[in-house]
């Protein structure tokens, strides 16, 4: 430290001038960070889900599918010339793999020769009598009907998109393009819509950035004015500032460096590090003039406070730390990333503030012919809120006279949110991050309600043998399992290989009903699906492995809630399992539901994993610290209360656990524990210095409880402004985060006080190590 | 629209005539040192036109993008009478559930019109087949109609200039790029002309945005019974798609083919 100092007291102009330089340096690389949107990303490519999902997209192709939807009337020459036009224009687009129109839609009919296989039309029809023909050919065809409604007043443009292309950073740039397309050809009076998990993720990356970009000026214009009313200084602002921005330039440009992506969940970083950022730095300043109002040359004054707070400035900030990087545990990779980045980032922060603030304050210093500007106005202000003051006073009277009333309060209250915490939603579906009156959910609305769902789920047939497709058996399996499945509720329009063999044995049988079904043999299927592809027939390999060993059952789904989405797929499992029982066919949901659905039940766990992490993460630190086993979990209390009632609020609110409020626990545990930090170190502070207990306690709640209302409020409003943001998710994080700043705050003024009354004071004070008193007061 | 991507599947061709053009080529004689591409495109063309009768057992393998492959084993047989009609009979012999499957196509001089029946041995019946469209896939194989067919007229329908001469797979050859003049789903096709022999070894299609999209390749020429050049493999790869048709030449004969093949009767024949 002594070192530090020294070189600080010793070159400061030389310290700002490298640490500008690093995060410059550093910050030139922000431009090379590249956002990424996906749910599939999300879950690494080891767990079996996605094995499976890869595995099937390997058989069958991608399974990543975007829509079209357009509200017109659909039998009119000029919807479907621009059905045409958006069709050509869209298999044109690179990560596009194929398009499917209503002019596409294949159409199976026997004739006087056979078997005839003919696209519905031949371009877009314009004639009346075109038209007509092509009205009633859609109609007897099922693929036909599933495009457009039964009224004729909207129609679906299917896209499959390149495998891989959604994982990629492409997709931003090809939903962009697909949304340009159907747009630009929206005529008055008519909807169109760009439905499907890369649009939605696309739109909500793009909701994030626009908000974020309002949203992040404003926070620094509250936090600004937050510490201009605290220090009454524009130096003092200013240096945290810079502070905060030179931390930022360096966190983001390290993960550009490393070549992280930005994704959904650390795109909050920002936000974060410039609502947390201020934190060491106020208690710098604070020390400093507090020092130089002692008449303490600066040299002298900024040594002794880095001798000072280094540690517990440390500390804090490493607590804060751990409770971010908590999410390292996550199975979730943008989650773990956005741990690690901002355990860094608070790491990186602690480290410009203690070199940077001091410099910049011995710069102006000698600036100012070597005297400090003694912050009168910070000075003074110290006790001009009465308020404030008498609210704290009464607080620490009630604690100290009340304990056990205090303490069963607490509790109760804690209960009755703890009591709603089983009924807690997890959810991984993208709609229910957005408004629900936006123009994408009402997109996929509407396809739901007119063409079942923009989802595909998927059983997937392994019969573990070549060709074992083709035999009869199997066929019936799964046309049973598939008609069950166009049975099951928010399931529609299930199609499989068996469902055509169905079609093309009718049509070969002159159109006969009585034809509706699998062949005999195996050698009859094998040749009817030999004719069908020398006919041209397609579609095939989406529904077939290239050996036949495998098959895919598939139906659309409704965009559902996660939860609802489990129950959908367990019917689907259980029918499955029923048809194939005794058959030694392996069968298995697979596709994006299912993917969501792990995400779902993994969310839990990572829950879980990471409350325990942080929690003992943080135990060990105040230990290491303290030197007091009973300190560091006298410190938790405050904090097991805080999420408890996080968890049962979001509960009773119908907010479900999703990628983004997976975080708070977290968060809540990292920022909370330093109140907690303060207050026990200011009471063994008083204990040491000879207070009895109630003396002690009413001296802490007093004072280092101006310093956790002031924290804990610029939290509370940095974070609140989140709720500012048009994306759901994003508002909901703030408003959460910003509940869990005044729990955790409230809890250490009041409830830990209250538990520390009834402990003997002899094992609190006598133990461990003393804390320096500096870290306690704002 | 062809938006549907049709990846290789099927089993099943009328490669036939594709296959029968390669292997009557006759070995040609024409030595000039300084040939222009035209003339060379004359040398390829009047021994391509000599395609006459014959048959041939060819093994069809389809590749899809993973390198996982379909084998059909199938036996053709092709004549053309003196009016000009093409009649071509193909059997399956292999895999076991469709061997017996039999395709005749019967295909006259005037227009593309052509008559296609299908034996499905299981079925216990004959069907029409409605003819399809020249540039589509070929049922389900990386050839379109028209390559398969020959009926891409490169002298007649594409510019050609001559590049640097090359070699490919141990042939010197000539290098011709091919333009066509009309509409076509190539913006131009480099050809390899084995030069001892004008016979066309390997060739490049390139698509839009002049990418290459299809290459053909043909390896192990020698001679047969008949003294003529046959290749005894010949590749189509899609680059874009990953995927290839292999066809293996395993045996073939030049002599004449009785005209009962090529009838609707002799498809229900075991």
């Amino acid at each position: 430290m002594k070192r530090l100092s020294g070189i600080i007291t010793g070159r400061p102009l030389g310290v700002f001038i490298v640490l500008l330089a690093v995060s410059f340096l550093l910050g030139m690389n922000i431009r090379g960070v590249d956002l990424k949107v996906d749910t599939e990303s999300m879950v690494p490519r080891d767990d079996p889900v996605i094995q499976d999902l890869i595995e099937t997209v390997e058989d069958f192709g991608s399974q990543d599918m975007m829509m079209i939807a357009i509200k017109a009337p659909v039998y009119s020459k000029d919807t479907l010339a621009k059905v045409q036009r958006i069709g050509e224009q869209l298999s044109d687009l690179p990560g596009v793999d194929s398009v499917v129109t209503p002019l596409d839609v294949q159409v199976i009919r026997g004739d006087e020769f056979g078997l005839e296989i003919s696209p519905v039309a031949y371009g877009a029809p314009e004639t009346a009598e075109e038209i007509e023909e092509f009205r009633k050919a859609l109609k007897d065809s099922p693929q036909g009907s599933a495009m457009v409604s039964e009224d004729g007043d909207a129609l679906a443009i299917f896209i499959t998109l390149e495998p891989g292309v959604v994982a990629s950073l492409e997709s931003q740039d090809l939903a962009r393009d697909i949304e340009a397309i159907a747009f630009s050809e929206k005529a008055p009076g008519e909807e169109i819509y760009v439905v499907g998990e890369a649009y939605l993720g696309y739109v909500a990356t793009n909701n994030m950035l626009r908000d974020l970009k309002i949203l992040f000026p404003l926070s620094l214009v509250v936090v600004i004015a937050i510490l201009y009313i605290s220090f009454g200084s524009m130096f003092d602002v200013a240096a945290l500032i810079i502070t905060i921005l030179m931390s930022l330039a360096c966190t983001i440009g390290l993960m550009a460096v490393l070549g992280y992506d930005i994704t959904i969940v650390s795109m909050i970083l920002p936000i974060i590090l410039v609502s947390m950022g201020s934190a060491a730095g106020i208690h710098i300043l604070n020390r400093f003039h507090e020092e130089s109002g002692k008449g303490r040359s600066p040299e002298e004054a900024v040594k002794q406070v880095i001798h000072e707070l280094t540690g517990p400035v440390a500390m804090t900030s490493l607590t804060t730390a751990v409770g971010f990087a908590s999410f390292a545990t996550s199975f979730i990779s943008p989650v773990r990333v956005f741990g690690i980045f901002a355990a860094a980032g608070i790491m990186i922060n602690f480290l410009i503030t203690l070199t940077c603030v001091p410099s910049l304050l011995l710069l102006r210093s000698r600036k100012n012919n070597g005297r400090a500007r003694i912050n009168r106005v910070f000075l003074e202000k110290r006790d001009d809120r009465p308020v404030l003051s008498r609210f704290l006073e009464s607080a620490s009277t009630t604690v100290i006279t009340q304990p056990h009333r205090v303490i069963f309060a607490v509790v109760a209250v804690t209960l009755i949110f703890a009591a709603g915490i089983p009924g807690l939603d997890v959810e991984t579906n993208w709609m229910q991050y957005f408004r629900q009156d936006s123009h994408a959910v009402m997109g996929t609305r509407l396809v739901e309600e007119l063409f079942g769902g923009t989802y595909s789920l998927s059983v997937l047939v392994d019969t573990g043998e070549y060709d074992g497709v083709k035999e009869p058996d199997v066929l019936e399996r799964m046309a049973r399992l598939q008609d069950r499945m166009g049975e099951v509720d928010k399931l529609s329009y299930p199609s499989s290989v068996a469902e055509l063999v169905r079609n093309i044995n009718k049509a070969f049988n002159a159109d006969d009903p009585a034809y509706y079904s699998i062949p005999a043999t195996r050698e009859a299927v094998a040749q009817e699906l030999l004719l069908f592809t020398m006919q041209g027939g397609s579609g095939l390999d989406s529904m077939v492995s290239y050996d036949f060993q495998k098959a895919l059952v598939s139906a659309r789904a409704a965009n559902v809630p996660t939860s609802e989405l489990g129950d959908i797929i367990d019917e689907v499992e259980a029918i499955a399992d029923e048809e194939f029982r005794g058959t030694g066919i392996n069968t298995r949901v697979v596709g994006l539901p299912k993917v969501m659905l792990r995400m779902m039940e993994k969310f839990m766990d990572d829950q879980t994993r990471s409350l325990i992490f942080s929690a003992v993460g943080v135990w060990l630190v105040v230990f290491a610290i303290s030197r007091s086993a009973i300190i560091a979990f006298l410190c938790l209390i405050p904090l097991s209360v805080t999420i408890l009632i996080n968890f049962g609020f979001m509960a009773y609110m119908k907010i479900p656990l999703d990628v983004v409020t997976i975080m708070i626990s977290g968060i809540s545990i990292g920022i909370g524990i330093d109140y907690s930090i303060h207050l026990t170190s200011r009471y063994r502070y008083e204990l040491r210095n000879g207070k009895g207990q109630k003396d002690a306690l009413k001296a802490t709640i007093t004072s280092t409880g101006r310093g956790i209302f002031f924290n804990a409020f610029t939290l509370m409003l940095g974070f609140g402004l989140l709720v500012l943001s048009t994306f759901r998710a994003i508002s909901v994080f703030g408003m959460l985060v910003a509940g869990t700043m005044f729990t955790s705050g409230a809890g250490a003024l009041i409830l830990l006080p209250a538990v520390l009354r009834l402990i003997d004071p002899r094992y609190i004070r006598g133990v461990g190590k003393a804390f320096p008193k500096g870290e306690s007061s704002i | 629209m062809k938006l549907q991507s049709q990846k290789v599947r099927t089993l099943w061709t009328t490669l036939g005539v594709f296959v029968m053009c390669i292997l009557v080529m006759l070995s040609g004689s024409v030595h000039a040192a300084e040939l222009t591409a035209r003339e060379i495109l004359d040398e390829i063309e009047s021994m391509a036109l000599l395609a006459g009768s014959g048959s041939a057992k060819i093994e069809l393998i389809t590749e899809n993008k993973r390198g996982q492959q379909r084998s059909n084993t199938l036996q053709l047989y092709r004549t053309k009478d003196d009016d000009g009609t093409e009649k071509q009979l193909l059997e399956y012999l292999q895999p076991a559930d469709v061997a017996g499957t039999k395709l005749l196509s019967i295909t006259r001089s005037e227009g593309k019109d052509s008559e296609i029946w299908l034996f499905m041995p299981a079925l216990g019946k004959e069907r029409r087949i409605a003819a399809q469209e020249m540039q589509t896939k070929f049922m389900g194989t990386d050839f379109t109609y028209e390559e398969i067919s020959g009926t891409a007229a490169y002298k007649e329908d594409f510019d050609s200039v001559r590049l640097e001469d090359d070699t490919f797979d141990g042939y010197a050859c000539y290098v011709l790029e091919l333009t066509p003049k009309g509409k076509s789903e190539y913006t131009f096709v480099k050809m390899w002309v084995w030069q001892d022999e004008f016979i066309p070894v390997k060739v490049e299609f390139y698509g839009r945005g002049d990418k290459l999209t299809k290459t053909l390749e043909t390896s192990g020429w020698k001679k047969n019974a008949e003294d003529k050049w046959e290749p005894s493999e010949v590749v189509m790869s899609d680059v874009v798609a990953g995927t290839k048709t292999i066809i293996k030449i395993m045996e073939t004969s030049g002599g004449e083919i009785s005209d009962e093949y090529f009838t609707v009767r002799y498809l229900r024949r075991r």
